[in-house]
């Protein structure tokens, strides 16, 4: 059985880079360079940010005042994801596919230091609060700023369901391109590198009583397509995606994982008892899901936390790790005991780093 | 799959908190009395802002919906005002959650999150005096914690998906919900959106000159803006071979989903885009232009939205455009709720067979050509109807509800 989505391009900002390349070769190297975030409001978590990049340059404008910094990155992503696909022109997109064709669904926290410095805004001068920034307090407005630049005009989604975000992404924009609604989805997830992410993430530690994590900050982005349309264009798809399961766990994050797991079963049947490889994120135990014969990779252990980023930056972790053979069938796994928890199928076509 | 072998979907169950009503019962038959909900806004300090209209929901006691249930009380007011909305909808639907919790899922769109938390944390870090509870309420602010805290209440562990698409996001969840269903992820969903008022949203609305001196005028002549209000609504959507297998009454169908990005501006309204959504909608159903008889419509009251959305409409429609209901002329504009709660509303205008007014309106304008249901509920035929909604960045959904069982005319 072949899947009838695949992925046929990438796109990564991260802590090691612009680009998909250094993103891989980083994760094959060191650790990236956490350090305390300027202007931070509690000392941890330590963040490794996205070097220095110039955005003007790589955006080709001069129209990023207003953007803030999740803003920037998403924007830079969708740059450099239609660069990938060689459809940085509009008008050979257009050719390829209409713009009411082509959707992006995008994880995310969200824009949490537009919303809080605004907020301190209307705390200090609320007559005065800055109106041009006003939109960036808007969860999917970085999403659809990268939709105003490129065209994108199917939909614009921004979830924001935890962790778990960056691969329920893949459930919404598969169900976008199942239905028939859009050609092309530009599905991930971005995070930045802001006091109040910084914030946020302590706040969800300390209400665990867990010390806050190291994290990065980034954005990918993956094109997904239907199989005969990349075929159509010469894409030589990275992997095929079969689906995406997902559940609010009642109390753990085997059992939240183990219905993820039936309903891809359910979908995909024997399939699952062929996958060789398993992406697990933090606190996924891959022996009490059936899954301890499977090849682990995990991802945090190399890069630290990268909080939505997880799923798009497991499947390229997987794309390029050469233990992985084309045509290895392989899982990724988020799950949290008392939230969302997500497992998505894929089966790996070839080497991303080839 | 073929659209003619995929699930269908209906409605099962209503819930809404509103400022015309805390039940969809007395929402609705405020609504169709033409209730104006607006007041001067009591919940923030609106004292140095340019206007100072909302519509609040007042006397919100969430122990009137959760009887015995202190607990509650300690949650923010914007999983307060989803609970509550959520318990009416389960309770409405009698759906046996507990039976299959993995395929009943939650799906939930808002403008702000748990804004309450986020000022209560913003209130301490401009004193200079963040504590464990500033901390608290920071990791209570997060949207998805809204979805959850309804899946844990109600014993719904499906899929949850919670939509950040501000304005339309309750449209975009149902959207959303549909999916999940006819993939077969989840049997039945609540679907719905819910915010609660919120002083940064507010102070930028108030800023930006787009709230209105007194009351919402949509499509009228004279509009002077919108008002921002809060609110929740949630739809119980289950799959219409369940519904009939548990002899549920089936209270409309789902019939037909669009979405659309203008990809045009960050804050003005495309009418291409809202067009192009709707027309989706049709498309996914089957239907031509000529068989939708009624629109609700986003109708904010703001020059530019109004203008944009009746150019939109004569685009699809011609010179033939629909009669049409603005509930945000009543209610106000619940951000991410507005539109499940108008969804409610169009739902209920299916039951009885009547339409909602668009309140406060003067008279006409020759930008918004359109017939918006002045003043007055108006008894009518209501066999399909589409719910639009739109947002900030240019993001439209919208939902095709139609009559079930179809009555012919």
């Amino acid at each position: 059985m072949d899947a009838q989505l695949v992925i046929s391009a990438a796109a990564a900002l991260s802590p090691y880079g612009l680009g998909v390349q250094a993103l891989l070769d980083g994760l094959r190297t060191a650790p990236p360079a956490f350090a305390p975030l300027e202007g931070a409001y509690r000392a941890e978590p330590k963040l490794a940010r996205v070097p220095d990049y110039d955005a003007r340059e790589l955006l080709a404008t001069r129209s990023i005042g207003n953007f803030d910094r999740l803003t920037l990155h998403v924007c830079v992503a969708a740059a450099q994801l239609h660069r990938a696909m060689g459809l940085d022109d509009p008008a050979v997109r257009r050719e390829q596919l209409p713009d009411e064709r082509v959707s992006l669904v995008l994880g995310s926290s969200g824009p949490l230091q537009s919303v809080l410095a605004f907020d301190l805004q209307a705390i200090d001068e609320p007559r005065y609060v800055q109106p041009s920034i006003y939109p960036n307090v808007v969860f999917n407005v970085p999403a659809s700023y990268a939709a105003i630049r490129h065209g994108i005009r199917g939909s614009c989604i921004t979830l924001t369901d935890g962790d778990a975000s960056g691969l329920i992404a893949f459930s919404l924009a598969a169900s976008q391109l199942e239905a028939g609604r859009i050609d092309l989805a530009l599905v991930g997830a971005a995070e930045e590198a802001t006091p109040a992410y910084a914030l946020y993430r302590h706040s969800l530690a300390h209400a665990a009583g867990q010390p806050a994590a190291p994290l990065v900050e980034g954005a990918a982005l993956l094109a997904l397509e239907t199989a005969a349309q990349a075929r159509r264009h010469g894409r030589d798809a990275l992997a095929g995606v079969f689906g995406c399961a997902h559940v609010q766990s009642p109390g753990s994050a085997t059992q939240g994982l183990a219905a993820c797991l039936d309903k891809l079963r359910r979908r995909f049947g024997a399939m699952l008892d062929e996958v060789g490889t398993v992406a697990l994120a933090p606190g996924v135990d891959a022996d009490a899901l059936g899954l301890g014969g499977c090849r682990r990779l995990a991802l945090h252990q190399r890069l630290g936390e990268s909080g939505t980023l997880y799923g798009a930056y497991a499947v390229l972790d997987l794309l390029g790790d050469p233990r992985v053979a084309a045509g290895e069938l392989a899982l990724v796994l988020h799950g949290s005991d008392h939230g969302p928890c997500a497992a998505l199928l894929l089966q790996k076509h070839r080497d991303l780093a080839a | 799959m073929k659209s003619a072998d995929l699930p269908r979907i209906v409605v099962t169950g209503l819930g809404a908190i509103t400022t015309i009503g805390r039940d969809p019962a007395a929402f609705f038959a405020n609504a169709l009395g033409g209730v104006v909900g607006i007041s001067a806004v009591r919940g923030i300090d609106v004292s140095r802002m340019n206007s100072d209209r909302g519509g609040e929901v007042h006397d919100f006691d969430i122990a009137e919906h959760f009887p015995g249930r202190a607990d509650l009380a300690q949650l923010g007011r914007a999983k307060q005002l989803a609970l509550a909305a959520a318990r009416q909808c389960v309770e409405d639907a009698g759906f046996a959650i507990g039976e299959r919790p993995f395929d009943v899922g939650v799906a939930l769109g808002y403008t702000q999150g748990e804004s309450k938390e986020l000022e209560f944390c913003c209130d301490q870090i401009a004193a200079g005096a963040l504590d464990d509870d500033g901390l608290r309420a920071f990791a209570g602010y997060a949207p998805h914690t809204l979805s959850q805290a309804i899946g844990r209440e109600f014993g719904a562990c499906g899929p949850a998906v919670t939509i950040g698409n501000a304005c339309s996001a309750s449209n975009f969840a149902i959207g959303a919900a549909i999916d999940l269903m006819r993939r077969g992820d989840a049997v039945a969903m609540i679907v719905g959106g819910a915010d609660a008022f919120s002083r940064y949203g507010y102070a930028g609305f108030s800023r930006l000159g787009a709230i209105a001196p007194d009351v919402p005028r949509p499509f009228s002549r004279d509009r002077q803006g919108m008002v921002p209000a809060e609110g929740a609504a949630m739809l119980f959507l289950e799959t219409l071979d369940s519904a009939l297998a548990r002899g549920a009454t089936i209270l409309a169908e789902v019939a037909g989903y669009g979405e659309s990005c203008d990809a045009h501006h960050i804050t003005q309204p495309n009418p291409a885009g809202i067009a192009q959504a709707a027309r989706a909608a049709l498309d996914s159903a089957g239907l031509a232009p000529d068989q939708v008889c009624y629109l609700s419509v986003h109708g904010t009251g703001t020059q530019a939205s109004d203008k944009a959305e009746s150019a939109a409409f004569g685009q699809l429609f011609g010179e033939r455009i629909p009669p049409l209901s603005s509930v945000k002329s009543m209610v106000g504009h619940a951000m991410g709720a507005a539109s499940a709660i108008e969804c409610v509303a169009a739902i209920c205008s299916i039951q009885a067979q009547v339409l909602t007014p668009t309140m406060n309106h003067l008279g006409p304008d020759e930008q918004c050509p359109v017939d918006c249901v002045p003043l007055q509920a108006r008894p009518a035929p209501v066999r399909n109807v589409l719910k639009t909604a739109s947002a900030f960045g240019g993001n439209n959904a919208v939902v095709l509800f139609r009559q079930y069982p179809a009555q012919e005319d």
